[in-house]
Parts: structure tokens; sequence; C-alpha cells
């Protein structure tokens, strides 16, 4: 039994020795010497279990020695032992020592596997041999081929390249000298880069052709596709306001600038050479050009700013020009590849903020953002149109004085009501800090709430906090793209695993935190076994592992990642792979780094391709990089393809440092959360969020600064795929105007409330006043019961002023009236009957054909002002007064002999007649004639007599209109009889066609007669042959009339022209001095000037100045 | 007109006052020639004629003053009455100083004027004689 047993045991071994052998057949490349060993020992082992069962079944002539059996036990325990040690070694053998290996079997797996078409051809050109690659490509199966001619199969002329082989025994290769097959699209294959080799027998003849084909169908594509974005380019800067031009070394047009054309309207005739220059704004040209042509010395970037004439607008436009030299291998300039960017808007924005506030405002109601303030109550202010709109209200008016906690801000997302004290938006003001909220909800005008993030800042007029400004986004459509993302991050990760791509993220020190299948089967480990693990101590290969160990770690404490990063990695079987590498810092939703992810692609057989598809882009490239705009394209998960140099101006990046990556890096983490929403809503739903609108967007530089810009997005089907084209302006410039805007906005309120004055918008179409501040105020009215439109305006007016304003506002609204505003003083009825003076000063705009459309202005409540100069005329109307008693007192003898010279007469006429009578004479014709001549006499004398009543009257001043050469004339009468006493010879010159001024006639006269008065006393002592006084009336200018008074007198005092109008001066004996001062006042409060000069002939002369009356009406 | 009557000059520039002296003086039974301006007179009137001059004392140019001061510079000795407006006092204190025969102020008494008129038409008449009567001695 034992022996059987032994014998049993050790024929058991010996199939597991025949069973190791036949596996080493596989394994080895010996399989002949293996093969007879294992059917050698596999007969042995049969032989075997025959004599065992044969004992079995007690076969005694085989009765079996013990001994024997036992060393038969020993020889098969050996051969299994040394089979199984033998076996490793082989498997090693075979793993790490390629050379090792038999070359034709390299080769043949080669053949089968490679992607590269390869294709053996005898010298007839007839098919020995294809591989896989080529029979799929072909669309035929590989056994089609054997037997037929290629030329049979594709006919072409590539047959004279092939034959051309044969002869020469040279190798032919597209790349040296391109043919492209013709297409055969339905095989999906476009382009061939193909070789034809030739191998030579023993005796040097042409045996055998190798036809190697590689498809680059895809590179092809993409090459064409870089043609088709230049093409897009260029359609997009015809058809956007930029214009892009060439020119040639010199600097001059060489060739016709159809955009520059299209653009100036100047035909190529006349804008060759430099004769574009003629198309600048006479200004700016001198020193453009000078400009240019320096540049074009110094064979630099050329940029500038200027203007230059737009022909469709008829006018004239801010341009930013830039240009950039192409250089040949010979250093010269080979062309000026230049753009002109249109930054009119810009300029007219910024020119527009410094001419007016008030314009400016328009700036914050256009902005997309929500914007509303506060008092310290928590009642709003302000508000722009944005916030009226997204809380659905129809009118600002419906806000305004409102408590905004109550009205928006009442309830929780979650229904239970919000206690203002616990409010988080008053909480800017209550506790002077700002506040930023994401979490809450805000409530519509028709009760419906949105989620919203806002943002509350304090108000501060130097330490006090006045309020506080609210600006607030719906982000309804954030929370939305969130949780879309969220679902989409679900995807991507099981994507992960079936792509062939290899993918790892690392913690934050470098280690393995997950790693794809695909790198699993890349790298020979089990992911199990990674992961934990060191990845640069694992992985990558020993010569990168320090600096890239170091990269990382720059990369992890920055944030930053550089794109396309290459590196080597080496395998459980030791090999080199060229991994080319796609990183992105990862974050957690505090966007605190947590590690990096690593997606990575085999790219060793794709390096050539990639350097032809870069030569090919140069040109486009120096278009995009000429643009002043940044241009960035990516595909449809946002790498960057395209990274102009303006972009890197813009960013701080160097294009290398950006292609590949993805387009976040260059987004603030808030911007990145919603982009990726945008991108994850558009992949889902294809609606287009984002592509063909203008965005608002911050981004963020290089050194981590960040700036705001405006983002558009274009989207290009290239058929197989689509890119994405993104324009970039720097809105810095802007936004800092905008911010000045928000200051100045703040200062006017603050100004606006502190001077109590108003300010409106009016607007002209409508006739409604579309916003004001303050002016209700000064109404008296609230703002819900001031409808805010003309009518209601005019019918607060005082009808006294009624007429007056409304025409007045009428005509400077006619089409083409030359006011550029109006500045009106009237008053206003309160609803409590109360009247104001309000002063009125606006500034009408309009549009291209003169018509008005709005009217800018202020109203300040003057009524104080007013009284006032009430009381101020009153004031001069009794020193007026008191002065005209004065002069007459002054006055008193001159008009005493005035009054008796008719006094004389009549007495001389009565009397004489008297005589005649009582003598007995008749009533003859002659003592009527005396009769009559004494009456007319006393008459003189009445009107002497009632004209000084006039003068030395007491009354309140009266305004009417005043035609000064009547009142000039008068006063000259009254004086003429001094003026002859005194030997003066009166000149009086009237001006024609002098407009009536208003005014009050007598203190007017008073003040003429003042002045001649003077110039007669001035000229006392003075040859009688030279007391001459001129008196003119004029019209001194478009709105204003005056009168002059010129002695022969000694002169006005030296270096006192001046002080002679300072009360009580006086060069006279009598007089108190009051004279010329009142004068002044007269003149001042009449809204006109007075002043006094020398006579280059001698003497003096005093002039006066009155505005003209407001226009008569004109039928 | 009678070459031997006596001749009133009145001397005024004041047109009502001129016409109404000479239609006062004239009712009084003198002869009168008016003149508007002093130099007028100086320049036409005849000096062999009797009479006396009434002239105001403001006048434009030469002053009613003035015209007496001239006139007792010539030979002629025509008597002067010098009218003035009221209160020129001092002006009368030196029209009396210089010869005038008579100061009236404005208005005046008719009687007044005719009285001191005759009076000095009579005076000139003595002091021709006296001086005829020399020139005949």
């Amino acid at each position: 039994m034992t022996v059987s047993s032994v014998l049993a045991l050790s024929t058991f071994l010996q199939f597991v020795a025949a069973g190791l052998a036949f596996r080493l057949i596989r394994v080895t490349g010996r399989r002949w010497a293996w093969s007879l060993i294992a059917i050698a020992i596999t007969l042995m082992a049969v032989r075997r279990s025959v004599t065992f069962f044969r004992i079995i079944s007690d076969d005694a002539a085989l009765a079996p020695n013990l001994s024997a059996e036992l060393v038969a036990l020993a020889i098969s325990i050996l051969m299994v032992v040394g089979i199984a040690s033998i076996t490793p070694f082989f498997t090693s053998i075979q793993r790490s020592k390629k050379t090792d290996r038999d070359v034709s079997q390299i080769l043949e797996t080669y053949f089968e596997s490679t992607l590269t078409c390869l294709v053996l051809l005898d010298p007839k050109f007839n098919f020995i041999r294809v591989n896989k690659a080529y029979a799929q490509a072909c669309g035929r199966r590989i056994e089609d081929f054997p037997g037929h001619n290629h030329f049979e199969f594709y006919p072409s002329d590539a047959q004279a390249i092939f034959e051309e082989v044969v002869r020469t025994k040279k190798p032919f290769e597209t790349a040296v000298k391109p043919f492209v097959f013709p297409d055969h699209p339905e095989c999906g294959v476009t382009h061939w880069d193909w070789t034809l080799t030739p191998l030579l027998d023993g005796d040097g003849e042409v045996e055998l052709l190798v036809f190697s084909l590689v498809d680059v169908t895809e590179r092809k594509n993409a090459e064409r596709a870089v043609v088709l974005s230049e093409e897009r380019y260029r359609s997009l800067v015809a058809a956007s306001t930029a214009v892009v031009w060439t020119a040639d070394g010199e600097g001059t047009f060489v060739e016709r600038q159809e955009s520059w054309e299209q653009f100036t309207g100047q035909p190529w005739e006349q804008h060759k050479g430099w004769g574009w220059a003629e198309m600048l704004h006479p200004d700016d040209r001198d020193q453009l050009s000078a400009k240019w042509a320096q540049a074009v010395a110094d064979r630099t970037e050329y940029e500038s700013q200027g203007r230059v004439y737009h022909k469709a607008s008829d006018a004239y436009r801010h341009y930013e020009t830039r240009a950039i030299p192409l250089f040949d291998e010979d250093g010269s300039i080979r062309e000026w590849v230049g753009t002109l960017t249109d930054v009119h808007e810009r300029k007219i924005a910024e020119d527009a903020l410094q001419a007016s506030e008030a314009q400016t405002r328009l700036l914050l109601d256009s902005t997309g953002e929500a914007i509303f303030g506060l008092d310290l109550n928590g009642n709003c202010t302000f508000c722009n149109p944005a916030c009226v709109r997204i809380l659905g209200y129809n009118d600002a008016a419906q806000l305004l004085g409102k408590n905004m906690h109550d009205l928006i801000h009442h309830t929780s997302a979650e229904g239970s009501p919000y206690p203002m004290d616990e409010c988080r938006i008053f909480r800017a003001f209550r506790e002077g800090t700002g506040t930023h909220v994401d979490d809450e909800v805000l409530w519509r005008a028709d009760g419906s709430s949105f989620p919203a993030e806002y943002w509350s800042h304090p108000i501060r007029e130097g330490e006090r906090v006045t309020g506080s400004v609210v600006t607030f986004v719906d982000i309804t459509e954030r929370k939305r793209a969130d949780e879309a993302l969220r679902e989409s991050e679900r995807r991507f990760r099981a994507m992960l695993e079936t792509v062939d791509l290899v993918a790892v993220l690392l913690d934050v020190r470098g280690r393995v935190t997950f790693c794809n299948e695909f790198l699993a089967v890349v790298t020979g480990y089990d992911r199990e076994e990674l992961t934990g693990q060191d990845w640069f101590e694992k992985i990558v290969a020993p010569d990168q592992r320090k600096r890239a160990k170091r990269e990382f770690l720059d990369n992890v404490a920055s944030g930053t990642v550089a794109p396309h990063q290459e590196g080597d990695i080496i395998t459980r079987n030791r090999e080199t792979r060229s991994i080319l590498w796609n990183s992105t810092v990862l974050r957690d939703t505090d966007h605190n780094i947590i590690g990096i992810a690593m997606l990575g692609v085999d790219v060793t057989d794709q390096k050539l391709a990639d350097e032809a598809l870069k030569q090919a882009s140069v040109r486009t490239r120096t278009i995009l990089d000429a643009a002043a705009e940044g241009i960035i394209a990516m595909d449809q998960r946002g790498t960057v393809e395209t990274f102009n140099r303006a972009a890197e101006r813009m960013f701080g990046y160097s294009v290398e440092e950006v292609l590949g990556q993805n387009i976040k890096m260059l987004m603030q983490p808030s911007d990145r959360d919603r982009h990726d929403a945008y991108l994850a809503d558009y992949l889902r739903t294809g609606v287009k969020n984002i592509i063909g609108k203008r965005r608002e967007l911050t981004g963020v530089r290089r050194d981590g600064t960040t700036f705001p810009l405006d983002l558009h997005v274009s989207e290009v089907d290239l058929g197989h795929r689509r890119i994405y084209s993104g324009i970039l302006t720097d809105t810095t410039e802007r936004k800092q105007a905008e911010q000045a805007l928000r200051e100045s906005e703040q200062r006017l309120q603050i100004a606006l409330q502190s001077v109590r004055m108003g300010f409106y918008d009016y607007d002209v179409k409508t006739r409604s006043v579309i916003r004001t501040e303050g002016t209700a105020e000064i109404l008296g009215v609230s703002y819900e019961s001031f409808r805010g439109d003309y009518e209601d305006f005019a019918k607060r007016l005082h009808p006294e002023d009624r007429e007056r304003v409304t025409s007045t506002i009428k005509g400077v609204l006619r089409d083409g009236a030359e006011e550029d505003g109006y500045a009106v003083e009237y008053r206003l009825v309160r609803p409590n009957g109360g009247v104001r003076w309000i002063a009125d000063r606006s500034t009408v705009y309009r549009d291209q054909s003169g018509r008005a459309t709005r009217i800018l202005g202020t109203v300040l409540d003057i009524t104080e002002r007013k009284q006032a100069e009430d009381r101020a005329k009153m004031h001069v109307a009794e020193l007026a007064h008191v002065t005209r008693v004065s002069t007459m007192g002054e006055m008193a003898s001159g008009i005493a002999h005035e009054i008796n010279q008719p006094l004389t007469a009549v007495v001389n006429f009565t009397t004489g007649s008297l005589r005649k009578l009582k003598a007995g004479k008749p009533v003859s014709d002659e003592v009527l004639h005396a009769l009559d001549q004494a009456s007319q006499q006393a008459r003189r004398a009445g009107e002497i007599i009632r004209r000084l009543g006039v003068f030395v009257q007491k009354r309140e001043p009266k305004r009417a209109t005043v035609d000064l050469n009547d009142a000039v004339t008068e006063v000259v009468e009254f004086m003429s009889a001094e003026a002859r006493r005194e030997e003066v010879t009166v000149h009086l010159e009237l001006g024609v066609d002098i407009p009536t001024v208003i005014g009050d006639n007598i203190q007017l006269q008073q003040v003429v007669l003042n002045l001649v008065r003077n110039g007669i006393e001035a000229m006392g002592e003075a040859d009688v042959e030279t007391r001459r006084l001129e008196i003119r009336t004029s019209r001194t200018g478009p709105k204003e009339v005056g009168v002059s008074v010129s002695d022969r007198g000694p002169g006005l005092p030296a270096g006192a022209a001046d002080k002679i109008f300072t009360a009580f001066h006086t060069t006279k004996a009598e007089g108190m001095g009051m004279g010329l001062p009142i004068s002044r006042s007269i003149i001042e409060a009449h809204g006109g000037r007075l002043w006094a000069d020398a006579n280059s002939e001698g003497g003096a002369t005093f002039y006066f100045t009155l505005p003209v009356a407001p226009r008569e009406r004109v039928q | 007109m009678n070459p031997d009557e006596p001749i009133v000059h009145v001397v005024d520039d004041d047109p009502a006052v001129r016409e109404s002296l000479k239609w006062m003086i004239e009712s009084g039974g003198f002869n009168v020639a008016t003149y508007d301006r002093a130099k007028v007179f100086l320049d036409t009137y005849d000096p062999n004629r009797f009479g006396c001059v009434v002239a105001d004392v403001r006048m434009p140019g030469i002053s009613g003053l003035e015209l007496q001061e001239q006139l007792a510079a010539t030979d002629v000795t025509l008597p002067v009455i010098i009218i003035s407006g009221y209160g020129d006092v001092p002006i009368a204190v030196r029209a009396m100083r210089t010869g005038a025969v008579d100061f009236i102020e404005k208005p005046f008494d008719d009687q007044l004027l005719l009285t001191r008129i005759r009076e000095a038409v009579e005076k000139n008449i003595r002091s021709r004689g006296i001086r005829a009567e020399r020139s005949g001695s």
C-alpha cells in the first residue's frame, strides 16, 4: 500500500511538472525544446499512471520495488522544483529585456498594433501585406489586399513618385516633398503623411517597398480651423468697429486697406502711401504722423490715441491705435500689422463725467447691478432702475422713503418672520462695517421671493455713518447651477474611469488620493498600491523627481499651476512614459487649496504635429497680438487655445503659462463657480447663457491682483467641434469712472441736501420728470402727490409768473433753438398757500437734429434771498430818495432861478398889459398875445415845480419798461438852464434802436441828473470855450445798453478813480458826497454797472450799463 | 423911431423874460431894443442915443456885470440896470461898486423898474448935457 502511495504521489508530481513545462512553452521563445520536454514528461507520467492502475488491480507481475519508487518520487520532486524555479527566470527575461527578444516578433507585434498604416509592396506595387491600421483606414479587410496592385485600388498621380523611388532606390517622404492623396472621406481619412522606403536585397536591387502612412486628418482639421479662425477673426474685425491695417516697412500703405476705406470712406487712391493721415483729426494729424514716423524709424511697437474720421457717423471718433512690426529673417521689417480700436464711448463717458455730474448719473442707472441706499432708519434714499426691476416694482417712487427691511426682507427663506433688529442689511450702518450675505432671500412686489446675494456698505460723512449703500444680485440661476455642477462632478468622476487618460488627484503633500483605472493600467500598479503613496517617489522619473516635487509644492502654495507640464513617469516595469499633464488646483468650498488634480495624455507621437501647427498660426497670432483687446479662444471645456498679447498684458501671464490651462485660472473663485455653472448648464441644455452677450467679470492677474473686465463670448462651429472666443476689455478705467461717479453721486446727494437744492431730469418726449432729487421738498408736496409731469409743474406756478416761465421753456425747447439752457426765477404756490421763490437753472440736451430731448436742471429755494434783495432794494430806494431831496437842496438856488425866470416873465406880461388897459388902450392883439405868453410862462413854472415834486416825493420804486433815450432827454432839458448859466455846451447823442430796460424811471433819471450835474460842476473852472458836456446812449452789447457822460473838467483824482464812489467822499463845498455811491447802488440794483474813466483829451467820462428788458414776444 | 427919444436896451438870454420886459417897459412909454447876448448889444448899439441898459446878470458869454464894466471903460455913459435872480446878494454888492446904476431882483415890481429906468435915462441925459456943454465950451 505504501509503495502504491509513493507511486501515486510521484505520478501526480510528474503531471505537475508536465503542466509547468507546457506553461514554459508559452512563456519562453524556445517552443520546440520545451514542447519536447513537456511531451516527454507527460508520456512518462502517463506510463506511470498505467502502472499505478495495474498495481491497483493487483497485477503482481508488476510488484513495485519500494526503493525504486522512492527514487522515482525524488526525481519527480526535482523535476517540479527545477521547472518551477526556471519559470520566473524566463518570465523576467521576457519582461525586462526587449533587446533579448526576437526582433521579428517585435516588428510583427508593432506591425499589427501600431496606429501607423504599414503596407509592404513588391517593386511592381502589388500588395504583399498590410496591417490592421491600414485595412481599417481603407475600410477593407486585411485579406482583401494581397495579390492586388496598389494603384488598381487607389489610382493616383503618386504612381510616378513610386516609380521614382524604385528607380532611384531613395526613400520618399511627404515631410520633404508634400503630396496629398485624393481624399477618401468615406473612410474618414482625408489627409495622409506618408513615406515610401525601398528595401534592397543582397544584389542591391529593390526587393520590397515599405509604404508607411500616418492619418493626419485631425491635424489638418486643426490647421484648417486655424485658417477658419483667422477668417473668423477677420470677419469679426470687419463687422466690428475695429479697423485692421497693414503697412510696409516704411510705414506706408502699399495695398488697399478695405476696413480703413469702409471706416473712413477714403478711397484707395487717397489713402495709399501716407494719404491716410488726411483722415486724422486736424488737431492730431501732425503729432500722430510724427509719432508713427518715429515708431517706424525705431522699429518698435506703436501705440497712440487720436481721432479718426468715421464716415458712417460723419464725425471724428476717438481711437486707440496699436501696430506691431513683423520681421523677416534678415531683421528687416516685412510689414506692420495694426489695429484701430474704438475708444470713443469711453472717452465720451470720461469727458461727460467731468462735464456733468448729472450725466454720469445715467451710467449708474444703466448698470445691471441693483443698487439702493438707506438712511439710518433703514428707509430707501435712492435706488437705480435695475433695483426697481429686479424687485418687481414699476417706479422708484414705490421704494423711496420705505423701510426696506419691511418691504423686501421681512421674512426668512424658511417662512419665519425676520425681526428687523437682526437684519443683516442694516448691520452696515448699525455697526459701521460692510456685510456680504448670500444665503438669504429678498421679496418681490408680487410677494414672491428669490435667493439673493447682497453687499451692504456703510456711507460715511467724516467719522459719522449716515446710511448704507446696498447692492444685490438675484442668484437663483447660480443656485441652480451649483446643483447642476455637483451632478456634473459625479458624472465626471464616472467618466474618468472610462477615458484613456491618466487621472490622479494629489493632496497638498503630493500623496495620491485618487487615481483612475487607466493610470493603473499604464503604470502596472494596482490602484490600492498607489493610493496614499507619495506620487513623486513612486511614479515620477528619478531625474525629474526633485524639480517636480518642488514645483508641485510651489503650485500648492501659490494656488496656480503651470499649463501643459510634460513629465516622465516610470512604470512598474521600469518603462519610461512621457506624459503631458494638465493640472488644476483643487479647492474646497471655502476656496482652500486641498490638492491638485492632474490629467495626462501620452504625447510622444504628437509633438511633430504640434510644431507644424504652431508655425501655421504665426500670422493669426500676429494679428491677434496686434489687437488692443484681449482675445482668448477656448474649447468646450474652457481649455485655453489662444491667448493674445493684449491678454498677456492684461493678466500678466505669458501665453505659454496659459495655453492648455482652463480659462478659470483667470477668474476669481466666485466667477469660477459661475463659469462652471454656465458650462454645465450649456452642456446639459444647450441654452447659451453667455454666448453673444457682454458680461462683466473680474479678472485675476498672475500676481493675484484683480481688475474688472468686459467679456464677450462668441461660438465658432468648426464642424467637428466648437470653440469659443472671448474678447476682453479691461474696464478698470471705466470702473474707476463709475466709482468716481458713485462718489460724485454721494457728494451730489449731500450737496443737494445741504443747500436745500433740488435736481430734476425731464424727458421732453414724455413730458415727464424721469428723475428727481429734493424737488418734492421744494415744491412742498410729497413724492406721491407730485405726478412729475410738466402740467403738474405749470399748475403750481404763481399766476403772475406762469406765462413768462412757460414761454421761456417753450422757447428753449423749440427745434433748433440756440439756447443750451435757461435760468428763470419764479414763484411756486405750495398746497398750503405759501409762496416760495425758486431759481431754476437748466441745461437742455439735443439730438443731432437739434431737437430737445432732455432737460437737466436744478431748483433752488431763493425765497430768503429774494426777501433780502427786496429789503436791499427798499433800502436803496430810501437812500435814493434822501439823496434826491438833498440834491434838490443843493440845487435850490439854481431851481429858484429856474422858477424865477417864468415868474418874472408872467409879472412883466401882466403888469405891462394892465398898464396899457388902464391907460384906456383897447384890448388889442398885442395885449392878448402878452396875456397868452404870461399864461404859458406860468405853466412853465408849474412844470418845473411838478418835476421837482416828483423828484423829491417819497414813493415805492416802480419797475416798468424805461426808454433810456426819453429818460436822458428829459434830464438834459431839466438841466439845460443850469448848463446855460454855467456856459456849458451840452451835446446829446442818442443811439438809434436802443432797447428798453426794466427799472424805476425816477431812480434812473436821478443817476443821469447826478452825472450831468457833476459834469457841469467839474467844468466850473475851465475855459468857457472848452466847457462841453457830451452825453451818449448806445447799445453796448447784445443784451446791454449804456449811457456815458463825458466832461472836460480836471479829470479824476489821481489813483482814486474808485474812491469817488464811496460815501461821503466829496470834492465839493456843498453836498453830502452821496451822489455817486447812491448812483452806483441804483445801477447795481438794476443789474447794471457804473464806473468812471479818465479821458485821453482831459476830463472824465462816467459810464453806466443796464441789461435790456427780456425780449418782447415776437408773434 | 425918433432918434432923439431915449431908448431902453434890454439884454437877456431868456426869451420869455426878454420879451416880457420889452412889453412891460414899452407899456411905460419907452422905446425898447432887445438883445439875447451882451456881445450883440455891444456890436450894434448906437452910442449917441440917450437911454439906459437893462441886463440880466447871468448870461452866457459876457455877463451883465462885464457888460457894465466894458461900457464904463468907454466914453459912452449909458447907465446899466442889473436884474438878477433871488439871493444874488454878493453879485449885487459887486455891481453897485463897479458903478451900475441899479440892481433889481426878480420878480420885480413894474413901477419900481419903470421908475429906475426913468431915473437912469434922466441921469444919462444930464451927463450928456454936461459933456455937451464941456465940449461946447
